[in-house]
């Protein structure tokens, strides 16, 4: 036999041979390992060798545990489902909290979104025809009118309109112009009456709140609207 | 007649009856230890790798499946244990010190030396100081095997585990195994040679 393919070969079947004393390989390999073996003085002294090994560890005196060990084990895995219980029980309570404290801060976002400035008129501004006002002196109309906007605070929504609009668009209502929910009734009315008495019929004559509707007062004293 | 592990673990599961633990402890409870001595090399912690992994087997017997095998199921627990203690060690003496080699290196030349006595015929001739001897040199000797050697070697020679339940137990393929296997057996023959052909005459008993 060829010395270097011999070399070769053993190199292959070295690893094998452990296998082999086993009963671990394949068939082919078994058979592979087996002729080379039958051929081969080395890898039969590693054979030997792996099985030498092998008995001296097999060899080795049993030790067994100084103490029976079954009744501690026993106790302490007793002992411990009673502790991992409480700690059940722990993160029960946990959880509890944790879903109550939830629900509190779901509960103050929603009063907090309850709280945003959205005024409802009582009662929408009667609309009245052109051909009624013009039957009627500005003083009458003022009289009429009053009496309802002293019961209500100045309408920032001032109709149904104007309110669902501020819904709809999720706008506070207090941004709507309240030149905007004017109706042409009352537009005329202001034309054709001293600004402030105007803006009593639309408002009540309150000068904070007509500052904080855009609407400025002179030198004179006169209201001017920002239209 | 007695019943089997996986029959011992269902009643457990089912009724709660200890005794069905216990006998199980009591079955497998020196295996462990033996095993996990070889691996540890430490009586106290091999202890401690029995109680773990009893306990471990009581919490999660519902969790055992009829169709596995109870034996492997239990070994690889104890692998694990093992495994744990070997990596807080290899902190522990990372932290130690700087050169973490020296003491495998100090047990490799005293065991060369102890070998090289027992060659040379300087140590007592009685069979059983002999066989001690012998014990204690394959002991030593199953040290210096890096720990994944060591272990699937003692699995194999030891407990006689076949490659596939080794594999199981470890958690890693057949031919993994193998490998390790093959070359824990061959630093052993490099380590025990001049005892092995030394005793060649009179071959080690089992």
């Amino acid at each position: 036999m060829d010395r270097d393919i011999e070399i070769i070969t053993c190199k292959e079947i070295e690893p094998l041979l452990d296998g082999c004393f086993d009963g671990e390989l394949s068939a082919s390999e078994m058979h592979t390992t087996k002729e080379h073996l039958g051929q081969c003085d080395d890898c039969q002294a590693k054979l030997k060798e792996i099985q030498s090994v092998s008995q001296a560890l097999a060899a080795l005196p049993k030790l067994n545990v100084k103490r029976d060990l079954a009744e501690s084990i026993l106790q302490k895995a007793q002992a411990k489902p009673s502790s991992e219980k409480n700690n059940v029980v722990l993160f029960k309570r946990k959880e509890f909290l944790a879903v109550v404290a939830g629900v509190l801060l779901i509960g103050l976002l929603v009063q907090f979104l309850n709280q945003a400035p959205i005024k409802v008129a009582e009662k929408p501004q009667e609309i009245r025809s052109p051909e009624y006002l013009s039957q009627q002196s500005p003083e009458q109309i003022i009289k009429q009118s009053k009496p309802a906007q002293a019961k209500s605070k100045p309408a920032i929504a001032s109709s149904t309109k104007d309110l669902k609009l501020a819904i709809k668009s999720n706008k506070p209502a207090s941004k709507i112009s309240p030149v905007q929910s004017h109706t042409t009734v009352e537009k005329l009315a202001i034309a054709s009456r001293g600004t402030e008495d105007v803006l009593a019929f639309d408002y009540g004559y309150q000068p904070n709140l007509m500052e904080g509707m855009g609407i400025a007062t002179d030198e004179d004293g006169l209201y001017a609207l920002k239209m | 007649m007695e019943l089997t592990d996986e029959a011992l673990l269902e009643s457990f599961r089912k009724t709660g009856n200890s005794d069905c633990f216990t006998t199980l402890v009591r079955r497998y409870q020196d295996r462990l230890y033996n095993l996990a001595y070889r691996v540890l090399t430490n009586e106290e912690e091999a202890e401690e790798v029995v109680q773990d992994t009893f306990l471990r087997i009581h919490e999660g017997a519902s969790n055992f499946r009829t169709s596995n095998v109870f034996a492997g199921w239990l070994f690889r627990i104890a692998h694990n244990a093992c495994l744990d203690i070997l990596r807080t060690r290899q902190k522990e003496i990372g932290n130690l010190s700087f050169d973490d080699t020296q003491p495998i290196r100090d047990g490799v030349e005293k065991t060369r030396l102890v070998l090289q006595q027992i060659a040379d015929g300087k140590v007592g001739p009685e069979e059983n100081v002999r066989l001690q001897e012998q014990a204690q040199l394959i002991e030593e000797s199953l040290k210096e095997l890096p720990d994944e050697q060591r272990v699937v070697v003692v699995l194999r020679d030891v407990e006689g585990f076949s490659y596939e339940e080794i594999a199981s137990i470890v958690g890693s393929s057949a031919g993994t195994v193998r490998s390790r296997i093959h070359y824990g057996r061959l630093k052993l023959r490099e380590l025990l040679r001049s005892y092995v052909l030394a005793a060649d005459s009179a071959p080690l008993s089992r």
